[in-house]
């Protein structure tokens, strides 16, 4: 399985979808999902920035 | 902060998730298949979306002044906002565009419907209460729509 060396943020059954894909439909799937991350990461960041200035 | 300040960025940040899941499905969707075609999206669903921007900029200034005038024109907006949108997917329909032509078409009338649904929720919010937390949904949902009109041109 080559293409899984270009995999980020993969849970089990995402990798294994994309691991039966070619590179650019691999491509397409990391940018799904690390969209998906920026929600959480900019809630915590702000809960974190928050809390730093009511520390 | 109050608590119904904390209830709507938590909100906000539940409906920033919905749309950040539906902005992925759309990128996957459009980069899988090979059949997405573009949407002949007009200057009428610019100018909507200046509407909206119009409308939170007076909701804003209302809040600050304590007009209750720049308070219902910025209802007024909201209406007329989500009345044009009616009239940009009528638009689209008769341009051959319905909900199963396409999966672009798909995604616009899918978010558009959530967003408008929100908006509603919003609008009923601001229309019955003076609270400061309803003005940060809307301008959380004005913010959104900017986002969404400048994701759909970007999947053009």
């Amino acid at each position: 399985m080559p293409a899984t060396t270009f995999l980020l943020a993969q849970c089990v059954m995402c990798a294994r979808t994309a691991a039966a894909q070619n590179l650019e439909r691999v491509a397409v799937l990391n940018q799904g999902i690390l969209i998906l991350l920026v929600p959480p990461l900019a809630a915590f960041a702000a809960i974190l920035l928050m809390a730093w200035r009511r520390r | 902060m109050h608590r119904s300040k904390t209830g709507v960025v938590l909100l906000l940040i539940a409906v920033g998730m919905v749309f950040a899941s539906l902005t992925s499905a759309m990128v996957v969707r459009r980069g899988l298949g090979g059949d997405w075609k573009l949407l002949p999206l007009t200057a009428l669903s610019l100018g909507n979306m200046l509407i909206l921007a119009a409308s939170s900029i007076a909701l804003e200034f209302g809040r600050r002044q304590k007009s209750s005038a720049l308070w219902w024109l910025a209802c007024c907006l909201g209406l007329l906002f989500l009345s044009m949108q009616l009239v940009v997917c009528r638009d689209l329909m008769r341009a051959g565009f319905t909900v199963a032509t396409n999966p672009s078409s798909s995604f616009f009338y899918l978010i558009s419907a959530l967003h408008g649904v929100h908006a509603l929720g919003g609008l009923i919010a601001l229309a019955t209460t003076r609270a400061i937390a309803a003005t940060w949904y809307w301008h959380g949902i004005s913010i959104l729509w900017v986002y969404l009109m400048l994701l759909f041109h970007w999947m053009q």
